[in-house]
């Protein structure tokens, strides 16, 4: 692999260096080469984002460009096929480059070869009439048709295969967001890795750039450089949507602009090192300051130069872009055991090494790297890159990633491999559980239940002699190419005397410059970096948190968010003695959503109070969990002290458990499996059977126009169960227009005799088959729900059981709660008591509303945000819903419930359960049920 | 043009058993050379050439038992046609055999099913009628047999759960063939009832401690425990609040640990499993606060409540809250809530931004209000 890139590299270097010498002398050309090797933005595609094809083929690129500029030059056929075959390449390496690089870079070097045959023709170098240029383009003409038609030609045939199942088979993916669309001076974070690190130093430079590239005979270039330098500024300004039209600009990524322009530059910046050190540049620091001055320049440029460059090239050191590496062998092990690779499997939180797990395993993925090749709507029709990552495209990615984890069934998807604890409560409260941790410290989550893939997958059948191309032609041109430029070149000029003929002496004539150095471009290259490096970073540096209440609070939250616990605790104010180890030590045993799972998505401030020396800030702070999002309101009271303002810091729990060491009876439960090692199917006798499930009652219900089944199921058995409870919509026609499981609102876990209520909540896109959706409009929301379009519905419920025997912490209680009455709204509140000995890190309340009858009517869950820990507390308080707000549509009965696969109707035989037996709560005529499910994050077994 | 050859019929037995070579002779000695010899089974046909008069067949083709169809061709011409039975041998090796559903419940006298497929060597089903001996040893430690007999190529047995819970254990032995020990569990059924123990009076209400409330066993209608890990959940209440503790059965007994509240209190205790409640208990608590101060601070705005002390005259638990009222006149009453330490509660009045002039401080804990009057300055 190492080898491969110092190819690549190498290529490209060259490339520089002979494209260069269209533009520059050769002792520019040769700095510009030496530059290359420390640009900004090659050191950012390479270090930072590894992006091999695109260095690849804006190598082959410049050797074409320079090849063509060479046959237009001279009209010798030979370089005509060289570039030719050099296009060849470069389609086959990256086509996108040669699309554009058509346009950026070949349509210019045309232009100025064709300019430069019109000077070459006359004694004098110097510049023709419009007239003369224009014949000159005529007399090409036809040469020059023919060699946009071969490269087009080019374009389609290498990469044939591919636009044939683009045109059969579109890509209907929805746009995903990109830092390089964002305004950059809105989203600083995007600004900085999309234009000030691809840039660097360079952007010092640019009025030179400017005048040099817009002038005399680089006119041309200095056009398409422009061009690319508006475009690379992405939603900056709204003039890269209007050149490159909605469709294009939501759908490309405009940092490819912004590195072409970078490359363009190379050159010129070769050419200003040169006379900064040793010509016209040099001569004028040093009559404007003197030698010891003009030294002190060059050392403070040198010093810009070293620290962009290790700054570059360590920036995933700084601010990591991706996890750190995961030996996959225990994945692949695991995979290949006990023919788990019958089940699909998805990863969270393996970054772009997601890749490399499925290049070593011949199990399959539900996910995966390129965006546009996917086909599953519940993907193409959400703007997420990729399910692993999801909680870095906010509520967008999380709803999508909810849809796979509540019906897994419909993708085979039963695995689950997590390097990141961020998505563990999402995971439990969808109906997944852990089965074990891996040697290299990835969890295994396993959903019950799942069936395998069916032996014979659907295969779109390729033709066999697109498959013979995709297979021949990309490095069939790459081995053309190499003969072409290496061996026939060495034929042509040694062996056929050609290196005398001046047509193929590889210099080329420059223009002398006639621009005045500018003592002001001097003083840009100094000032810039520092301002640049100012703006970057005086969030971190120079951000005066403290010089305002709202400020302060503000800070402190982004502290707490970033976990930088260090400034967080420096905020507070010193008088209340809070040390920094007993602050650390409360952050350590506090646990909870908002404690461990949640991103901070947005922060607002209200002042309710404040003088000359106090305040008190009303602080509104929206978080993204892997639940639902959050609001959550603080006070704080801030007092200033030599001029800065500080936090009193919140209280924490003082209160002291009764017991120091606490014994818990408990019972305990393991499902062997295959009790005989063996590779062989699992015998009857070692399948656990199905635990006995009693639907009370179950019926569909509108409430704010969304439909909803709602019921109580209860585990007969004497197993635990681990259910799945899936309701099925049906129209006057009996024909099946959704269906959907339970997924937050129901007790996966059931122990023997445990009743829950259940809801379900149809989602968009779920159970629509392959191909006859077309994704919808773009909705920011978490939950898309499923709108149904009559009223005359009926419903199945279908609920299945297996045995479970991990994962249940039925230890967690209710304490003292009551309806109360807050604000004109009814609300249930109370507090969660732990009395077990492992701590409840999210803890969910599900609320079932009854009538007088206790037939259930409605469903209600609620996260609570404080973990809970063994014999400690958290409050909770959760607004009733009012009955009026929920309608019945449809009673569902008895025939229409089905248990493991059978009618309950059939196999209750006679069996009754009575009804109201239980710990209701009577709130105006109605009854109100509280059940409590735990999610253990750190259980005793992990 | 091939002539059919006159008169030429197969001659062999009716019936062998299976895996026998079969000796098939022909009636005349005049062989054609385009005679052929057809053998046809439930697998497929096997066709041969006729090459003697006397002809062994593979026995290969004999291992499986029922019907065996031979034709003898000449060409298109069928000469003869014989039906040979093939029977099973004795049964031998590993039955197959399976049982289930793998729990029932004593108190419906649920009916479980032994299946058995005793085979011979070739996984020929025993011969019809065979008698199979199915075994078994119940809950009781009683032991069973029953004989019975192969139908339809399978031996069946339905048996019930019976009072005692435990596992009975199965198998199966038919001639010279033996099953693997099967088994299943017969389980209690639904509780019949609960009761709860006695429950202590007049505890401490300091907040703190837990107290253990526990049922006697629960049973099912014969006098089974539950079976371990069946929830029971605990309903504390009293008129105004309500609360839930789950717990498990272990050895048909639940308990749980129920926390002090801070108040007195007076609790009806019920417990529920599966669709039983228990009868209901009470459990009262008393709160015993001895009177505490409160100290203002005028140089430093700061209210000191405490020491505040209970019954044994400990300091209060950390963490109780205290709610203090601050009332102004023609201000709206500011109600905060602060945890004591170490007995002790202190409230920064700064922080509230008071108005200067009188100001009425409430202290509430554990049903005790202490007031106090003060000015601010």
């Amino acid at each position: 692999m190492i080898s491969v890139w110092l190819l690549v590299l190498g290529n490209f270097i060259f490339g520089v260096f002979r494209f260069s010498k269209i533009w520059v002398d050769d002792k520019s050309a040769l700095a510009a080469t030496m530059f290359a090797v420390v640009s900004p933005t090659i050191m950012e595609t390479i270090h930072v984002f590894g992006q091999l094809p695109t260095i690849a083929g804006i190598g082959f690129l410049l050797h074409a460009s320079t090849e063509t500029y060479k046959w237009i030059k001279h009209d010798k056929t030979f370089y005509l096929i060289s570039a030719l075959s050099l296009f060849a390449v470069t389609v086959a390496a990256h086509h996108v480059t040669t699309i554009f690089g058509m346009v950026f870079f070949v349509a210019p070097v045309v232009l100025t070869a064709l300019m430069d045959r019109c000077g070459i023709e006359k004694v004098e170098l110097k510049y023709n009439p419009v007239k003369t240029f224009i014949s000159e383009i005529w007399k090409f003409r036809f040469k020059l048709a023919f060699f946009g038609c071969a490269v087009i030609f080019l374009l389609i045939f290498v990469m044939f295969p591919y636009w044939y199942w683009s045109k059969t088979d579109p890509i209907t993916q929805v746009p995903i967001p990109h830092g390089s669309r964002d305004s950059f001076i809105n989203v600083k974070s995007s600004g900085i890795v999309f234009f000030i690190i691809p840039w660097g130093i360079v952007l010092s430079l640019l009025p030179y750039l400017f005048g040099r590239l817009l002038s005399g005979k680089n006119f041309f270039m200095g056009m398409s450089f422009s061009l690319l330098v508006i475009l690379g500024t992405g939603g900056t300004t709204p003039i890269p949507k209007m050149l490159l039209g909605e469709n294009a600009f939501n759908i490309l990524t405009l940092d490819r602009f912004t590195f072409w322009a970078s490359i363009m530059a190379i050159p010129f910046v070769g050419q200003f090192s040169v006379s900064l050190f040793s010509g016209d540049y040099s001569e004028l620091l040093s009559k404007r300051t003197g030698r010891i001055l003009q030294k002190v320049f060059f050392i403070l440029i040198t010093i810009y130069l070293i620290a962009q460059t290790i700054f570059i090239v360590n920036l995933n050191q700084f601010r990591p872009l991706q996890p750190a590496q995961i030996d996959i062998d225990p994945i692949t092990r695991f995979l290949e055991r006990d023919e788990h690779y019958k089940w699909r499997f998805l990863t969270l939180g393996f970054g772009d090494q997601v890749a490399w797990l499925s290049a070593n395993t011949n199990a399959k993925s539900i996910d995966g790297n390129y965006h546009s090749a996917r086909r599953v709507p519940e993907l193409t029709s959400r703007a997420i890159e990729r399910l692993e990552n999801s909680k870095f495209n906010g509520v967008e990615g999380l709803g999508s990633l909810q849809q796979f984890l509540t019906v897994p069934e419909k993708y085979h998807l039963k695995y689950i491999f997590s390097n990141d604890k961020f998505y563990d409560p999402l995971l439990h409260y969808a109906g997944w559980h852990r089965v074990q941790r891996l040697e290299n410290g990835i969890m295994v989550w396993e959903k019950q239940d799942v069936k395998g893939l069916p032996p014979r997958l659907p295969q779109k059948i390729i033709p066999l002699y697109q498959r013979i191309m995709w297979g021949v032609l990309p490095l069939s041109c790459l081995i053309i190419a190499i003969i072409i430029n290496l061996y026939l070149r060495l034929w042509l000029f040694r062996i056929k005397g050609k290196e005398n003929d001046p047509s193929y002496i590889s210099t080329i004539p420059h223009a002398k410059i006639k621009s005045k150095p500018s003592f002001i471009h001097l003083i840009l290259l100094l000032m810039i970096p520092p301002i640049m490096f100012v703006w970057a970073t005086k969030d971190i540096f120079f951000k005066q948190a403290q010089s305002h209440p709202e400020k302060t609070v503000m800070w402190y939250y982004d502290a707490l968010d970033l976990k930088r616990f260090n400034e967080a605790h420096s905020y507070f104010d010193p008088e209340y003695g809070l040390d920094f180890d007993q602050y650390i030590l409360e952050i350590s045993v506090s646990d909870g959503m908002l404690s461990s799972y949640a991103k901070l998505n947005s922060i607002t401030t209200e002042i309710l109070e404040q003088n000359e020396n106090a305040a008190k800030i009303l602080a509104t702070t929206r978080w993204v969990t892997p639940l639902q999002k959050y609001e959550h309101k603080d006070i704080h009271l801030l007092k200033k002290k030599n001029n800065k303002w500080y936090l009193r810091p919140q209280e924490f729990d003082i209160s002291i458990p009764p017991d120091q060491f606490i014994s818990q009876p408990t019972v305990r439960y393991f499902k062997q499996g295959k009790r005989r090692v063996s590779t062989d199917k699992t015998p009857h006798d070692d399948v656990v059977d199905r635990p006995e499930l009693f639907i009370h009652h179950a019926r569909v219900v509108k409430k704010d126009s969304l439909i909803s089944v709602v019921g109580e199921i209860q585990n007969t058995d004497n197993l635990p169960a681990h259910i799945t409870i899936t309701a099925e919509i049906l129209d006057s026609l009996g024909r099946v227009v959704t269906r959907y499981n339970a997924k937050f609102g129901v007790q996966h876990k059931l122990l023997p005799k445990e009743k829950t209520g259940f809801k379900i909540e149809f989602e968009e896109l779920a159970w629509r088959e392959d191909g006859k959706h077309k994704p919808g409009i773009l909705n920011p929301k978490e939950f898309n729900p499923f709108f149904f379009e009559e009223e005359k519905l009926t419903c199945r419920i279908f609920a299945k059981a297996v045995a479970e025997n991990t994962d249940i912490y039925k230890y967690g209680n209710l304490q003292n709660y009551s309806v109360v009455k807050k604000e004109n709204k009814f609300c249930v509140e109370g507090s969660i008591v732990n009395t077990g000995v492992d701590e409840i890190t999210i803890p969910e309340l599900i609320v079932s509303y009854y009538d007088k009858d206790c037939n259930i009517e409605w469903v209600d869950y609620h996260f609570i945000a404080q973990a809970v820990r063994p014999q400690r507390e958290a409050p909770f308080s959760h607004p009733l819903t009012e009955s009026y707000h929920v309608q019945t549509i449809y009673k569902i009965n008895d025939d229409n419930l089905y248990v493991n696969g059978l009618q309950q109707a059939t196999f209750l035989k006679g069996r009754s359960m009575e009804p109201c037996v239980g710990n209701y709560m009577e709130h105006k005529n109605k009854k109100i049920k509280l059940d409590l499910n735990s999610f253990v994050g750190i259980p005793s077994l992990y | 043009m091939i002539l059919k050859p006159d008169n030429l019929k197969i001659i062999c037995k009716n019936e062998i058993q299976a895996g026998e070579s079969l000796e098939i002779e022909l009636s005349s000695n005049k062989i054609h050379e385009d005679l052929l010899i057809v053998y046809t089974q439930m697998s497929g046909s096997y066709v041969f050439p006729v090459e003697s008069k006397k002809i062994i067949t593979d026995t290969f083709l004999t291992r499986k038992s029922g019907k065996l169809n031979i034709r003898l061709l000449a060409g298109p011409h069928l000469l003869d046609t014989q039906e040979i039975n093939i029977l099973p041998n004795m049964g031998t090796g590993k039955i197959e055999s399976y049982i289930g559903p793998k729990s029932i419940l004593t108190t419906t006298n649920e009916p479980s099913m032994l299946v058995a497929i005793p085979a011979d060597e070739f996984d020929n089903p025993v011969t019809e009628g065979t008698i199979s001996d199915f075994s078994y040893i119940r809950p009781n430690y009683s032991k069973e047999l029953h004989q019975i007999r192969m139908e339809k190529l399978t031996n069946h047995h339905t048996f019930f759960a019976q009072t005692k819970t435990g596992k009975t254990l199965a198998g199966v032995q038919c001639d010279n063939g033996f099953s693997d020990e099967k088994y299943v569990d017969e389980e209690a059924g639904w509780p019949l009832q609960i009761s709860l123990e006695t429950l202590p009076q007049d505890l401490q209400a300091d907040g703190k401690h837990y107290v253990e409330i526990k049922t006697k066993k629960i049973t099912d209608k014969l006098g089974n425990n539950v079976k371990d890990g069946t929830i029971v959940t605990f309903s504390i209440s009293d008129k105004k609040q309500i609360n839930q503790y789950s717990s498990v059965t272990i050895n048909g007994v639940a308990k749980i640990d129920f926390k002090y509240p801070t108040v007195n209190k007076k609790y009806e205790v019920i417990a529920f499993c599966g669709n039983v409640k228990s009868n209901s208990m009470s459990l009262t608590f008393i709160s015993e606060i001895n009177d505490f101060d409160i100290k203002y601070d005028q140089v430093n705005m700061n209210l000191v409540i405490g020491p505040v002390t209970g019954t044994l005259n400990q300091f209060v638990p950390d963490g109780s809250e205290f709610k203090i009222g601050v009332s102004q006149a023609s201000k709206k009453k500011i109600e905060i809530t602060s945890p004591a330490q170490d007995g002790m509660i202190e409230v920064d009045l700064k922080e509230l931004f008071l108005d200067k002039k009188p100001t009425i401080i409430s202290v509430k804990y554990a049903g005790k209000t202490t007031l106090r009057q003060i000015f601010i300055k």
